[in-house]
């Protein structure tokens, strides 16, 4: 039981990851490979925030919400001036870049070591202590990232970043203003996985750089691809078969790290097939 | 310490610049971020390990064979993954998408076969070193300096100069136009791949002897040749060759400054801060309109 | 009658070959004028300089006397110009509604977030679908449709737009005589309507029953002006452009 609870959590917080990407990725048509740079900023408030300064929970997840918006403004910014592959590129930087910073500021972060006894959030004076009470939150957490999606989705602003997608400067000539559209659906969605990030943190009770590298970030990028670009199911369901599918090897039996390389072979294997099969993922509705 | 500088661009510079000529000619037939280009490398030197410490291979046989399997991955590649997809009119974003994909299988393989760990193909041979001037500079790293240069110069003539090397400026040029004109782009760009395999697997080897090997060393292999390549300006093979060097000049510099462990930290700032300032790169030349 | 865009001196140079050279032309307000003149004779790109597509080298230009160098794509709405292209540009992957919204939500981010097609817009989109007849196909995705929808779709676009001046390239052209009818059609309601209209066209029968008014461009430069009937016994213009 507590193992599908734990598997249900991991599920909830890549489908809200995925569901933040594809703001960017499928509905705004920027190839983003940075969003684990920012969902590792987000844990890392947490974490830090939650143990070196005291603060509780929500505190924290504002705190991360601040670092992260003011942070991928200025990303944003710098990465509105690329496009298609050099903007996949550039932000594959800025993720490593992130990384390091995680990894060789040992004042902050504990460097390496990662950071201990992140505990988990209050709610109304009531700790979530199990695991059930975690999963309830983060459940409530994905219903609301899924209607928020949508909510863009179908607003006018959703429509011009579909516009930008296929041709930004014709969305310039209708008016807009398409920089500043660009860089305000990066902050959403930068600060939308790192508020997950926080939520990951306080769950696991300990992180460290590793699990923000650029690979996690390629990661969430196969999940929205698997899945479907510009799609809120297709986020949904990109997760619950990438999230599954380890767990399916570990029951064939295979050795820890036999599973783990044939895993990041299927998950190639699935992104080529998918690119040469149906570009847009299973349900998705933009084809790059 | 300004020497060390200088003699360490010198080194790193040219083993960047290998694969930013690589990235650079397949670029220039081809117009997408080919993530596969960095596993040809690492198959390289991983072909080279493997032939000669467990089928017992001498070195030279093993790097002539080793470089022969790194053409044909980068044709079978190009054959049977991406011309299909780009005769299905595949857009550049897809063929990224694709080739990371490819990037993704090539390195999980080279670690189920070999392991995480740290090799290098320096411990059995190819250690000795050269006295240059004043410096020590081991044997490898005059090799990968002097095939940097003889590479440069034999890859400039051969587009200046030869039949072959005009049709792949002309498809540089424009992609359809040489279509039109009847020029068979698909058989040109299967020769250019054959030609940066080549180059790649020679990059790959001689960093396997220089600093040893890892299942991740093609992408990192790569992403520093792309950015040599993109701040020198795609627009040219010098722009790639100068490029790399500018990028290990500016590293090691940032090394010297900060600590070695900000090495990717300080390439990445300059590329990106060259590409949002400058993003048709340092040493192209301005052209009127 | 009025002047509603003028340029003065206007170069504007592809790889030191002048597709626009030293041009100063005037064009009325509230009629339509036809651009005409043989391929490569720069109608396309003085269209393109005059809706912020290209940048010119040399020059000035006036927008009911407000003074430019030039016109960045993002100042067309502010000056109310409304455009479509040679070949149609639409969102291939939108619907023929969205394509049709499109022009029209707040520029401003935060406000487009909260807007929903607010019922204005909502009465305007059907006016416009009844108008260019593609109501039946309002969810299709500008991307399945046909040639000639796909032209009408653009026009459409440019009709919710609001505008006072509307630039047609080539809107008649590979067209059956019915869609032909349909955009003259639309094109006289929005002369009636006091609008200003610049139109590229090659068949100068449309021409004249169009347009009040006609400059004629060859290599970049004016080559004549005047009505329509003026110009086309202009025996310079017969000679460069019809050839006679």
């Amino acid at each position: 039981m507590e193992y599908l609870i734990n598997l249900a959590i991991l599920f909830c917080i890549y489908g809200m990851l995925a569901l933040s990407l594809n703001l960017v990725v499928g509905m705004t048509g920027l190839l983003s490979l940075a969003q684990a740079a920012f969902y590792g900023i987000g844990a890392y408030a947490c974490a830090i925030g939650m143990t070196s300064l005291g603060l509780g929970f929500f505190t924290t997840v504002l705190l991360g919400i601040l670092v992260n918006g003011v942070l991928a403004f200025i990303v944003g910014k710098i990465l509105s001036r690329f496009q298609g592959d050099y903007y996949a590129i550039v932000s594959a930087g800025l993720s490593i870049i992130v990384f390091s910073v995680l990894l060789n500021w040992k004042d902050l972060t504990n460097g390496p070591l990662g950071i201990f006894g992140i505990s988990k959030p209050a709610v109304f004076g009531y700790q979530l202590s199990s695991n059930l009470a975690y999963l309830l939150l983060c459940l409530a957490a994905v219903v609301l990232s899924y209607f928020f999606y949508n909510l863009i989705d179908k607003s006018s602003f959703g429509r011009t970043l579909k516009a930008i997608r296929e041709d930004e400067q014709l969305t310039r000539s209708l008016g807009y203003n398409t920089k500043h559209f660009k860089s305000i659906i990066f902050v959403i969605s930068a600060v939308m996985s790192g508020v997950v990030g926080a939520m990951f943190a306080s769950y696991i009770a300990f992180i460290d750089p590793s699990t923000f590298q650029l690979k996690e970030g390629i990661f969430l990028f196969t999940i929205i691809i698997v899945g479907g670009l510009s799609s809120a199911r297709g986020s949904i369901a990109g997760a619950l078969i990438l999230i599954s599918l380890p767990e399916i090897l570990r029951f064939i039996g295979l050795p820890y790290e036999t599973a783990a390389q044939l895993q990041q072979i299927i998950y190639g294997g699935l992104l080529v097939l998918m690119m040469v099969l149906k570009p847009q993922g299973l349900f998705g509705k933009y084809k790059m | 310490m300004f020497v060390q500088l200088l003699i360490n661009t010198l080194i790193v510079g040219s083993g960047y610049g290998l694969i930013a000529m690589a990235f650079r000619l397949m670029y220039s037939v081809s117009p997408f971020f080919n993530l596969t280009l960095g596993a040809v490398a690492a198959i390289g030197a991983y072909v080279t390990f493997y032939l000669i410490s467990s089928l017992g291979f001498n070195p030279a046989s093993a790097i002539v064979l080793a470089l022969a399997f790194s053409g044909l991955v980068a044709w079978s590649l190009e054959a049977f993954v991406y011309k299909p997809m780009r005769d299905n009119g595949s857009s550049a974003m897809v063929l990224l998408v694709a080739s990371l994909g490819v990037y993704t299988i090539f390195e999980a393989l080279i670690h189920l076969l070999f392991g995480a760990q740290y090799q290098t193909l320096g411990t059995i041979n190819l250690s000795g070193q050269i006295d240059v001037w004043f410096a020590e500079i081991p044997l490898v790293q005059v090799i990968t300096i002097v095939s940097n240069a003889l590479i440069f110069i034999g890859l400039s003539w051969f587009l200046e100069h030869t039949f072959l090397g005009r049709q792949i400026r002309a498809v540089n040029d424009s992609a359809t136009l040489s279509h039109i004109i009847g020029m068979n782009n698909s058989r040109l760009i299967m020769i250019v791949s054959v030609l940066a395999g080549l180059i790649l697997g020679l990059a790959g080897i001689l960093v396997g002897y220089d600093t040893g090997m890892e299942p991740t060393m093609g992408f990192n292999l790569l992403f520093k040749g792309m950015i040599g390549a993109i701040i020198g300006g795609m627009g040219s093979l010098s722009g790639a060759f100068l490029g790399a060097f500018f990028l290990a000049f500016a590293e090691n510099l940032g090394v010297w400054v900060f600590a070695s462990e900000w090495r990717d930290v300080v390439a990445f700032v300059i590329f990106i801060t060259f590409l949002y300032f400058r993003p048709k790169g340092i040493f192209q030349k301005k052209v009127k309109n | 009658m009025e002047t509603m865009i003028k340029v003065e001196n206007l170069t504007k140079q592809f790889m030191g070959l002048k597709a626009i050279d030293d041009l100063t032309v005037e064009i009325p307000a509230g009629v339509a004028t036809g651009l005409i003149g043989p391929n490569g004779s720069g109608k396309t790109t003085l269209m393109n300089v005059l809706t912020g597509l290209l940048s010119p080298e040399a020059g000035t230009i006036f927008i009911n006397e407000r003074r430019f160098r030039k016109i960045k794509p993002n100042m067309l709405r502010r000056l109310k110009i409304a455009r479509t292209f040679q070949d149609s540009r639409l969102i291939e992957q939108m619907s023929v509604e969205d394509n049709l919204l499109l022009p029209v939500a707040e520029n401003r981010c935060w406000h487009s977030l909260a807007e929903r097609n607010t019922n204005a817009y909502r009465e305007k989109l059907e006016a416009v679908l009844e108008t260019i007849r593609l109501k039946q196909y309002r969810n299709k995705n500008a991307g399945e449709l046909s040639y000639g929808q796909r032209k009408l779709l653009e026009i459409g676009r440019t009709l919710m737009q609001n505008a006072e001046i509307y630039f047609f390239d080539e809107p008649f052209t590979g067209l059956f005589p019915e869609a032909v009818g349909q955009i003259l059609a639309i094109m006289q309601k929005l002369k009636t309507a006091g609008k200003t209209l610049i139109i590229i066209e090659h068949n100068m029968n449309l021409i004249e029953r169009l347009c009040d008014y006609v400059a004629v461009l060859d290599h970049g430069t004016l080559l004549a002006e005047g009505t329509p009937a003026e110009v086309l016994k202009n025996e310079q213009v017969r000679e460069a452009y019809l050839g006679k």
